[in-house]
């Protein structure tokens, strides 16, 4: 699996949730627990680390003390293989595991590892599934620019101005911020153009679709009708 | 014979993690359940293979539950260098029909000398709807009793712990009532000021449905004057939830040498 990116679709899925508040994300992710092959008559048991794909998008470390009380890991681990060369006594376990979340926000995991095995080599591996309940910001979530300093208009704005009879003088002029220079959009200019040349020829009593050459209707013959 | 576990006994489950979940579905929760079971099934035979039922009572109170999946998979296994077999043939959840309480049913099999499937993993995910089963209310004193200005965690004052009453009639002698702790304490939520009182308030979730419940206060050494006792106020003796009534309040006090109930 390793950190091949064509895994972290097969691997991690992202649900939104409505909560409980302020998490907005279940996560899915699965993977595997690397595990070394053993010789050794001895049981022993070992607390392995291991990581996984999922990271906290947008994760902020000063926002630490509020991932820590607000995110929910739910991890389990099972057997993937087991493999001996020969006959012999083993033992081969997961004991325990959990998932836990690092300093930038990805997440990790600890398994308790049991291993024991006589005369042969013994070949184990484990994988492990878990659901991350947490906060990641989504793109409506994220700041605007201010329209009122970038000559963006808002859905609607644009009839809503004319319609009051007043046009804001802003986009008219470069606009000057932290050394960028932002020229008003041309296209909006020339939509308010048409929408203004459209009023008038309304106010003056004249079809709104004869004076502009694509709107012209044809009847069925396909002439031109006035 | 079928192995019966319980999640709330560490012994039985380990790696317990749940999460509870609403979803964008307003009227719909998620609930996923997580953990290492250790049914500890051993034989010492390898020339037949044996099969067993084993069930987990997970805990959770879902009575409004309308579907769940689940995965699992081997998680300990050992043999004694013999021919083997270890497998979990067929996983399914069921709410049981009594208490709605959630249960995870594993069919095993085993085969081999000296053989054990000590463990297996378990994911579950379930769907329900917004109701949940629960007890809650508070635990006040009187401020001359105890002035609790300096705390803010009420969890280090006091506990409650939520019990399944079973009436017992010995042979001979008066009936008595017997509690047994369903697992896990709800300690006391934040302390808060209410006058010449103080109170925090507690609760339970997830409780099973139609058993006999009574719940009991706990208070921490040290903070109270020793001749205190807590007793019940408001609410039933004996909390009995059902499908049409999954919640209770229950509210104690803390007096000196006084038990209301």
């Amino acid at each position: 699996m390793g950190d091949n990116l064509n895994e972290l679709p097969r691997s991690v899925i992202r649900i939104p949730v409505a909560g409980p508040k302020p998490n907005n994300t279940l996560v899915f992710v699965r993977g595997f627990i690397a595990q070394p092959s053993v010789v050794d008559d001895d049981l022993a048991r070992t607390w392995v680390t291991f990581d996984t794909l999922f990271r906290i998008d947008g994760f902020l470390q000063r926002k630490a003390d509020e991932y820590l009380q607000n995110t929910r890991i739910s991890m389990t681990a099972y057997t993937e293989n087991l493999a001996q060369v020969d006959d012999g006594a083993f033992v081969g376990a997961v004991d325990e595991v959990e998932g836990y979340l690092t300093n930038d926000g990805a997440l990790k995991g600890k398994a308790l590892i049991a291993d024991m095995d006589t005369k042969v080599e013994l070949t184990l591996g484990f994988y492990f599934s878990a659901w991350v309940l947490t906060y990641e910001p989504r793109a409506a979530e994220f700041p605007k620019p201010d329209p009122r300093k970038w000559g963006i208009r808002q859905k609607g704005q644009l009839n809503e101005e004319m319609s009051r009879g007043r046009r804001t003088d802003h986009d008219r002029v470069t606009i000057v911020k932290d050394g960028c220079h932002a020229e008003p959009a041309a296209n909006s200019l020339r939509l308010e153009k048409y929408f203004a040349d459209r009023a008038l020829r309304r106010a003056q009593g004249a079809s709104s679709t004869s004076g502009h050459p694509k709107r012209r209707r044809k009847n069925y013959e396909g002439e031109e009708g006035g | 014979m079928t192995i019966q576990l319980n999640r709330i006994n560490s012994d039985q489950v380990k790696s317990w993690q749940y999460i509870e979940t609403t979803l964008i579905d307003p009227n719909r929760r998620l609930h996923i359940m997580s953990g290492i079971a250790i049914p500890a099934w051993e034989i010492n035979d390898d020339s037949k293979i044996y099969r067993d039922l084993c069930e987990v009572r997970l805990g959770v109170t879902l009575p409004d539950f309308i579907q769940a999946t689940c995965q699992v998979g081997l998680a300990s296994v050992s043999n004694g260098e013999s021919s083997f077999l270890f497998a979990l043939d067929e996983a399914w959840v069921e709410p049981d029909k009594t208490s709605g309480e959630l249960i995870l049913f594993v069919r095993l099999a085993l085969n081999g000398e000296d053989s054990s499937l000590a463990r297996f993993g378990f994911q579950i995910v379930a769907l329900a709807g917004n109701r949940i089963t629960g007890v809650s209310g508070h635990i006040r004193w009187a401020r001359s009793l105890f002035d609790a200005s300096q705390f803010t965690d009420g969890s280090k004052l006091a506990s409650v712990t939520a019990n399944l009453v079973e009436r017992i009639t010995p042979p001979q002698g008066f009936e008595f009532d017997k509690l047994t702790p369903l697992g896990g304490n709800a300690p006391g939520g934040d302390v808060h000021r209410d006058g010449d009182d103080f109170s925090m308030p507690y609760s339970f979730e997830h409780l099973p449905l139609g058993v006999p419940l009574r719940f009991t206060v706990n208070l921490s050494a040290g903070h109270f004057p020793f001749d205190c006792s807590p007793g019940q106020t408001s609410g039933p003796f004996t909390v009995l939830l059902t499908p049409t009534h999954v919640s209770e309040s229950v509210d104690f006090r803390v007096s000196q040498n006084n038990v209301v109930r």
